[in-house]
């Protein structure tokens, strides 16, 4: 992002922000979006995050962080969109039968994934999304959500360790688990 | 799936799909974004009233100054919008004085009491009140259920009281010499609690009672339950002990599991009934490979933690805190390699422990003591750093990752939070002649 927009923006200036919203946004929801699964909560995650960044924005010290700086927001606004969508909607358990051996042929390993990673807490997704998404190191994830590299690293650990055993449930025909955004 | 123990590449590929996403919400963005005022760092324009806080006689003439500066400035830029603070920065009313709990006493606002990247609404009082008794310094601040405030000093018990008058002194404890007094609680139904070097005691509001006298006690927790847990012994092959008090009955065991060589420094009791202890070794030694300095009980059996998160290193217990469910820790981390000492603060949700590790700055404080708010705030206060740091009260906020200090210049010594929120600390020496009393809200 480039500085001087930052800076910019720092001092007040709505028309050097919309810019960086501009070029920002999406690449933010696609963030989103990959923690929530969701376009509408990715979208309302999205646009809370950048609003708490503006109002935050004259406090961030190096402008030049700016990009690591907006991602803990990002993860934060999804938390906070995962806790309203989990009030608004409460747990259902998901009519669909369990997966046969049978079927497991014609089921794609992304569906199994994607079933899986929604298993997660927003904690556990963050961490992969930070690390296998935007590719960041272990460093950078733990900076980027505030905590140290050993809780990251035993983070990331956990939500690797919980994905597969949630697939080898769900392959095994294993008792489902409930839908929406576990905690 | 062809290979479900290693889905690392498959979960790369999965992640990176191409999303079903529209960017149309750029425009409201912008919408919300004019209608949302940024957050400046805390300036003093509403300058409280002077004179009566000698300590920050100053800060109302740097306020305005700084007021002038920063308008200057905003004109040169061209900004619309001016700082946003008047109705937040109101210095008046107060939480506490309107709270019958405390009675007689005047809050001074302290203009430059936030030292920086404080939020709009943060604002720091000194408390006075119009007569002191002779409180002596104050080791230990806890909040009863009326919001009223307790303070042990020197080998007294007090309790903010009558209009104007701190105290009167509730009774004498028998505590013996200032500094023996390690902590202090108050129950539900009004009892304070309070452990020292030679035991346990409570007070009704007539009467004193002894629950343990056998060993010293460095920390005590009121659990959920309403039973009362408190540890000592420890160190120089002293056995560790736990003692809980459960209406009349009393009874104790030997944390076996932690090394009769350190200090036991917390208790803490979670929700689920868990009783948790962490300790220190003498002079910041680390403990010997495979030991551990945090122990938790089921009710039935000790175990020593070390929990993954911790990585290799060993962490030493200064404070712990049960809180709306999850147990918070204050946590010295000692690298094995040379690596030195580094704060941080451990959160444990019930299955793990999350690390947020102080920034460089607070690095450097001395940490004591551990209270969460109500708004899930972690409060601390530091002091007495080696090279120069400051003391002050450290706020963290966990959501945003931000730390906060207040009155950096002053070296506290106690700390609590009111019912209301209020946080309340006092400096060394106390509240007496040469010490005050804080009120933080934020």
């Amino acid at each position: 992002m480039d500085t001087v927009l930052v800076v910019r923006a720092q001092e007040g200036d709505e028309a050097a922000f919309a810019e960086i919203t501009a070029t920002i946004y999406g690449h933010l929801q696609q963030i989103a979006y990959r923690v929530l699964r969701d376009p509408q909560l990715a979208q309302d995650a999205t646009q809370r995050a950048l609003v708490r960044i503006w109002q935050k924005l004259p406090r961030l010290r190096d402008p030049s962080r700016f990009d690591a700086w907006c991602y803990r927001f990002v993860v934060n606004a999804c938390a906070d969109e995962a806790r309203q969508a989990r009030r608004a909607l409460p747990q259902t358990f998901s009519d669909v039968e369990p997966i046969t051996p049978d079927e497991m042929g014609r089921i794609a390993d992304h569906d199994l994934l994607e079933r899986a990673f929604e298993q997660l807490s927003v904690d556990h997704r963050a961490v992969i999304v930070l690390h296998h998404y935007l590719d960041l190191t272990l460093e950078s994830t733990a900076e980027t959500l505030g905590i140290s590299v050993g809780t990251a690293k035993s983070r990331l650990n956990r939500a690797m360790t919980r994905l597969r055993a949630t697939m080898h449930a769900d392959a095994a025909g294993g008792a489902r688990a409930p839908e929406g955004v576990a905690r | 799936m062809n290979d479900m123990h290693d889905i690392t590449s498959e979960l790369r590929d999965w992640i990176k799909e191409p999303s079903p996403l529209r960017e149309d919400g750029v425009e409201r963005v912008a919408r919300l974004v004019h209608d949302t005022p940024q957050q400046r760092g805390w300036l003093p324009i509403a300058a409280g009233r002077s004179g009566r806080v000698p300590t920050f006689a100053g800060g109302a003439v740097v306020g305005a100054v700084m007021v002038v500066l920063v308008g200057l400035l905003l004109a040169l830029i061209g900004t619309p919008e001016p700082v946003s603070a008047p109705a937040a920065m109101s210095p008046s009313p107060s939480p506490i004085s309107d709270t019958p709990a405390w009675p007689g006493v005047s809050l001074e606002f302290v203009p430059d009491g936030c030292s920086d990247a404080c939020a709009t609404d943060d604002r720091v009082w000194a408390v006075e009140a119009e007569h002191r008794g002779d409180i002596g310094s104050t080791q230990v601040i806890a909040f009863g259920p009326t919001g009223a405030p307790w303070f042990v000093s020197d080998d007294t018990l007090w309790r903010l009281g009558e209009p104007g008058v701190i105290g009167p002194s509730l009774g004498r404890g028998g505590f013996g010499d200032n500094g023996s007094v390690t902590d202090l609680a108050v129950a539900a139904a009004g009892t304070a609690w309070v452990a020292s070097d030679r035991g346990l005691r409570s007070f009704d509001g007539e009467t004193w009672t002894d629950h343990w006298t056998e060993t010293g006690l460095a920390d005590l927790a009121i659990a959920p339950d309403g039973t009362v847990h408190a540890v000592g012994g420890g160190g120089g092959g002293a056995e560790i002990t736990v003692v809980r008090v459960d209406g009349d009955d009393v009874s104790s065991e030997v944390v076996e599991v932690l090394s009769r060589e350190y200090y036991p420094t917390a208790i803490a009791v979670d929700d689920d009934g868990r009783t948790w202890v962490g300790a220190i070794a003498s002079g910041y030694v680390p403990p010997a490979q495979g030991e551990s300095l945090l122990a938790r009980s089921d009710g039935l059996t000790w175990e020593v933690l070390r929990p993954e998160s911790w990585g290799t290193v060993d962490a030493a217990i200064w404070g712990l805190a049960n809180s709306n469910g999850e147990l918070w820790a204050n946590l010295v981390m000692l690298a094995r390699d040379g690596g030195g000492i580094t704060h941080h603060i451990g959160r444990f949700d019930g299955q793990e422990w999350d690390l947020y590790p102080a920034t460089a700055e607070e690095q450097r404080d001395l940490w004591i003591s551990l209270a969460i708010g109500g708004d899930g705030t972690v409060w601390l206060i530091a002091g007495g750093g080696e090279d120069g740091s400051e003391g002050g009260v450290l706020a963290f906020d966990r959501q945003e990752l931000e730390w906060t200090r207040f009155l950096g210049e002053f070296e506290f010594g106690a700390l609590a939070i009111a019912p209301d929120g209020t946080v309340v600390a006092t400096t060394i020496p106390g509240f007496d002649e040469d010490g005050r009393l804080f009120a933080i809200r934020r």
